[in-house]
């Protein structure tokens, strides 16, 4: 079923030179000095990249002390986990506006979250789990361990790939149905974001209790272990709603045909196993907005930030005329 | 300065939620918590009764003693309950405690 093949990192930095090297018949910056082509685009990926993972690192630890406090200070003083996830906003969305009313454990902070990543997201796309998602973070680093231990990754066929990835719309059907006739957050006792960054498995261990959740966690972090981003590419319900949401974002990858070369590094260099060589022209709503792809594409023009973009229709018909401006970096 | 475009995604989306956060904040809409504020002069009803209150609370809102309220916990002899102690808390400390059963009692001892 699935196959076998190198590290995504391996492969992408294996075709970019360090900036430390000076590769012969490369190009050089003006007068033959500086940094050539090559080695300003590793210098680009790895500095949009560390800049991602502080922010990725940052929101997990906020979050982490927002559960810290709430278990260790005085009963009902702090905001909870809950309270400060923008998925609580989407499962009490139905109940709020047919009745007025929030499910329990949720909060107005679970609204005004989820509208700000909503509008966000249509905005300038999808950075919200590519750059802040706690969860994210977590399936990245563990990414990035798989990497150190050299274990091999495991890539999903295509087909099963693009089935799998419906799971996160029948996660959302079945979690927004269990709110409303439940009216409370049903999804806590499964969410592995809550299970793990709620540390009630620290302060409130309760294996009868939290078996489940326990159990979903366990097995997706490990699935993350072997395919980079599992629960992003065919669970979370809040990719869901971003995927809806992609097609109608104002800022968006745009892939231009007739400069690209067709390299796929920007495929290799995917963590959700998008393909943006194959975008025609727009990667796909399930992008996470990484910007990975952006910062290994070694032509420039081929593949950038393109916006303003209305509901999916190209700023520029003429290709032959995008591949002239400037097009991402 | 140029600011390149892999930026403004990320850069933007901090930027709308950070100021949502702190909009809503100092309009006084960012609530991130059900509990409200107890007073003697609020009227909270039996049912109002959450496991965040403390006893002092439940016993403000409802307009009874907190002493008299302590009574009615049936709480094991030696065991020394603050009127701080919050109603989900007593589990630990009163066996068989159930904020909902607690509720009957106190309709029962109201009327």
């Amino acid at each position: 079923m699935a196959d076998v093949r190198p590290a995504r990192e391996g492969v992408t930095m294996a075709a970019v030179p360090s900036v430390r090297q000076r590769p012969s018949g490369d190009t050089r910056g003006p007068g033959g000095r500086g940094p050539t082509r090559a080695q300003r685009r590793a210098r680009d990926i790895a500095r949009v990249r560390r800049a991602r993972h502080l922010i990725q690192a940052g929101v997990a630890v906020f979050l982490l002390v927002v559960a810290l406090r709430h278990h260790t200070g005085e009963s009902g003083s702090t905001a909870s986990m809950d309270a400060v996830c923008p998925f609580g906003g989407v499962e009490t969305l139905v109940t709020w506006a047919t009745t007025g009313e929030l499910i329990s454990r949720t909060h107005p902070s679970n609204l005004i979250l989820g509208l700000a990543v909503l509008v966000a997201a249509v905005l300038v796309g999808n950075a919200f789990c590519g750059w802040i998602c706690p969860f994210g973070a977590v399936q990245d680093a563990l990414a990035w361990l798989r990497r150190r231990l050299r274990l091999p990754a495991v890539r999903v066929p295509r087909r099963a790939d693009r089935i799998m990835r419906y799971g996160r719309f029948v996660v959302l059907g079945v979690v927004v149905y269990a709110s409303v006739h439940t009216a409370r957050l049903w999804f806590a006792d499964y969410d592995p974001y809550a299970t793990l960054f709620g540390l009630g498995w620290l302060f409130e261990f309760d294996p009868a209790a939290m078996w489940p959740a326990l159990l979903i966690t366990g097995l997706v972090l490990a699935a993350s272990l072997v395919v980079d981003r599992f629960w992003c590419r065919y669970l979370c319900p809040l990719g869901a709603v971003f995927s809806l949401v992609g097609h109608l974002s104002f800022l968006r990858i745009r892939r231009v045909p007739s400069t690209c070369t067709d390299c796929r590094l920007c495929d290799r260099t995917c963590p959700v196993g998008l393909e943006p060589s194959r975008a025609r022209p727009f990667v796909s709503a399930d992008c996470i907005g990484c910007m990975d792809c952006v910062t290994t594409c070694p032509v420039k023009g081929a593949l950038g930030v393109d916006g303003p973009v209305l509901a999916g229709v190209p700023r520029h018909r003429d290709l032959e005329r995008v591949s002239r401006i400037r097009v991402g970096r | 300065m140029s600011v390149s475009r892999v930026w403004i995604a990320p850069i933007a989306s901090i930027a709308v939620i950070a100021g949502t956060v702190g909009l809503t904040q100092a309009n006084g809409l960012w609530v991130t918590s059900g509990r409200q504020v107890v007073t003697a002069t609020a009227g909270t009803s039996v049912d109002d009764l959450k496991g965040w209150m403390t006893l002092q609370q439940a016993a403000d809102g409802l307009g009874m003693p907190v002493d008299e309220l302590i009574g009615l916990l049936d709480a094991p002899p030696g065991v020394d309950i603050a009127p701080g102690t919050a109603l989900k808390d007593l589990e630990a400390l009163v066996p068989g405690f159930e904020v909902s059963a607690f509720r009957e009692v106190l309709r029962g001892r109201l009327g």
